[in-house]
Order: C-alpha cells, then structure tokens, then sequence
C-alpha cells in the first residue's frame, strides 16, 4: 500500500513539472544572461532545494528544440582545459519568455482555483 | 579541474557509447566533467573511472541516445526551415523585383529568337544551373573533408536528398522541350518558359544552398577551430 502511494506521489509531481521546463529554462536564461547546461541543472536544483531536478535527457533535447526554433543561440567559450557551450536568449526569445512566464501565472492561478476552491468561491 | 588526460578519456567515452560527431562531444564532455569534479570534490576518496560510472548512470537506461536524436533532429528541422526561407526570400521584396526582371528578360529573349537559336539558347542554361550547382555540392564536400573532426552541424545543413530528383525531373523537363521543336512555335515558346522557370526555380535553390553552407562553414570554424585542425 505505502509502495503504491509513493509511486504514484513521484509520478505525478515529474508529470506536473513535464510541461513547466520550458518556461523554467527559459526564465532562467533570462535571469542569468547566459548558461552552459550543466549550470541549468543544478540552479533548479538550488533554487527548488532539490524538489525539481531537471535530467539530462530532458534538459539538452530541450535545449535543442529552442535552438531550432530560434529562442536560444550558442556560443563556445574555452574554460580551462576544455570547451564549453553557452546558451543564451535571442531578442525573440527574450519577448517568447515574457509571454511564456504571463502564460505560466496563468496556469497557476487556475490551479488555485481548482486547489483552493474557497479563493474561487 | 580534471586533468588533460582525464578529458581525452571522456572524449574517448563519448566516441564508445556512438558520439561520432565533435560538436556534440563537446558539450556531453563538458558536462561529464563538471558532474564527475563535483562528485570527487564531495568524496576525495572517489575515482575518476567511479564518478565517470556515476555520473553517466544519471543519464538513465537510454545514455546519450535521446540526445543525440534530438540533436539530429533539431538540426535538420533548423536548416531545412532556412534553406526554405532563403529560397523564399526570392519572391518576397525587395528580390522578387530581382526575380521579377530575370524572367521578363528571358521571356524577352524567347520571343526574339525561335527555333534552333532558342533550343541552343535552352542547353546554354541547363548546362549553367547544372554545372553551378555542381560545383556548390562539390565545395561543401570539400568542406567536409577539409575537417580533421566530423561535424553533426555540418553534415546535417550540408545534407541535399532532394538533389537527385530535381536534377532527374530537370533532365526529363529538357527531353521533352527538345521533341517540341519541330512542333508548332506556340507550343516551342509554352516549352521554353516552363523550363525557364523550372531553371530559375532550380538556381534560387542552388543559391540558397551555397548561403547555408558559406554562413554553416563560417560558424562551424568560429565554434569548432579544433574540428578544423586550427589550435586556440
């Protein structure tokens, strides 16, 4: 019973959180100027005091995507013995963001509704 | 800070677990070393070979595999989706204007010559479109062999699978003007602008190809001196 109730809690927290990484990645790009993806990972780890934790496999096709559609470009830097790739937000991308985030409170809001109906009522 | 060597194995990792390509080595590379120095850095007594263990278990059961088909992709996505812009761009302002002259000059042209001079006009154009587009497809190539490193960047945006059948449907197009020429000159004219057209069409794609390349070439050296034999 207590395994099913865990598994189920994990379940649906990553499923919530599936669709709010974009913005999230996006948001911090914004804050931060410019980001290497190794960086990302763990900023969401800090500032969510480990409750969020973006994968590897999630967070670089993501990065990939926005990429392609033109929201991040990259430039490469050589840091110590190594080269790393830096993500930032283009023009369009800082204005996606902004819209991304009033979308995002949006989102909540309605959840607020429906998880506090006493605010609704 | 990871050694040198330490980083060599991680590139040569990256190469056993099927990163073929530099430009997507770097970045996995980059942060296998920065989980691996955090870890270490939490436990002096961990090794490297442990942490690299770790550290790519994180990855979960499909490795890199996700991030490499993303990045595939991605890139195909992106550079067919400029490739069609810059072909677009053709018939959008200011080049339609461009656009617009050439074939009124060609068109022109057909009404002013007939008969052989036009066919011989015709031939004088296939073999141009042709032979230009030739020699872009052979300069990216030697793009590609000038690199000492393969590319994923590259190799995606100087990929051309649709050549073969505008070149096939070209061809076919040039046939059938020829048996036009002992018909009626309405019917020789209809042929000789449908081909200019399909020629114009043929040399926009041509162009918008050589500008992917010249700008992807431009990038991919300023990104990747390394992938070109040049050390920073």
């Amino acid at each position: 019973m207590y395994r099913n109730v865990r598994y189920i809690r994990i379940m649906n927290k990553s499923t919530l959180y599936k669709g709010c990484l974009e913005p999230i990645v996006m948001r911090l790009l914004k804050d931060n100027d410019r980001m290497y993806g190794y960086q990302i990972t763990r900023m969401v780890k800090e500032i969510t005091k480990g409750e969020l934790q973006i994968t590897e496999g999630a967070l670089y096709p993501l990065l990939h995507k926005l990429e392609e559609q033109g929201i991040v470009e990259t430039e490469i830097e050589n840091v110590g013995n190594r080269a790393r790739k830096y993500y930032t937000l283009t023009k369009a991308g800082k204005k996606q963001t902004n819209a991304a985030m009033d979308e995002l409170k949006t989102f909540i809001q309605s959840l607020n509704l429906i998880v506090n109906p006493k605010i609704a009522g | 800070m990871l050694t040198n060597e330490q980083i060599n194995t991680l590139f040569v990792f990256c190469e056993k677990h099927s990163i073929r390509y530099y430009d997507v080595q770097v970045e996995l590379v980059d942060h296998l070393a920065n989980a691996i120095e955090e870890k270490m850095e939490a436990n002096k007594m961990l090794s490297f070979e442990t942490a690299l263990e770790s550290v790519y278990a994180d990855f979960g059961t499909m490795g890199f595999a996700t991030i490499i088909s993303s990045r595939s992709k991605n890139l195909y996505r992106q550079y067919r989706n400029t490739r069609w812009k810059l072909f677009l761009s053709y018939f959008q302002w200011p080049k339609a204007a461009m656009t617009a002259c050439l074939l009124a000059a060609f068109l022109f042209i057909g009404k002013i010559f007939s008969g052989q001079i036009l066919y011989y006009l015709v031939f004088v154009i296939f073999i141009f479109v042709v032979v230009f587009d030739m020699h872009v497809t052979v300069k990216a190539n030697g793009v590609i062999k000038k690199q000492r490193k393969k590319l994923m960047l590259t190799e995606i945006s100087f990929e051309r699978s649709w050549l073969i059948f505008s070149i096939g449907g070209f061809l076919s197009g040039i046939f059938r003007i020829e048996d036009l020429f002992d018909k009626n000159p309405v019917l020789l004219y209809s042929g000789y602008v449908a081909f200019v057209v399909i020629a114009v069409l043929f040399f926009f794609s041509t162009i918008s190809y050589r500008q992917v390349i010249k700008t992807t070439e431009e990038m991919a050296r300023k990104q990747y001196p390394e992938a070109f034999g040049i050390t920073i």
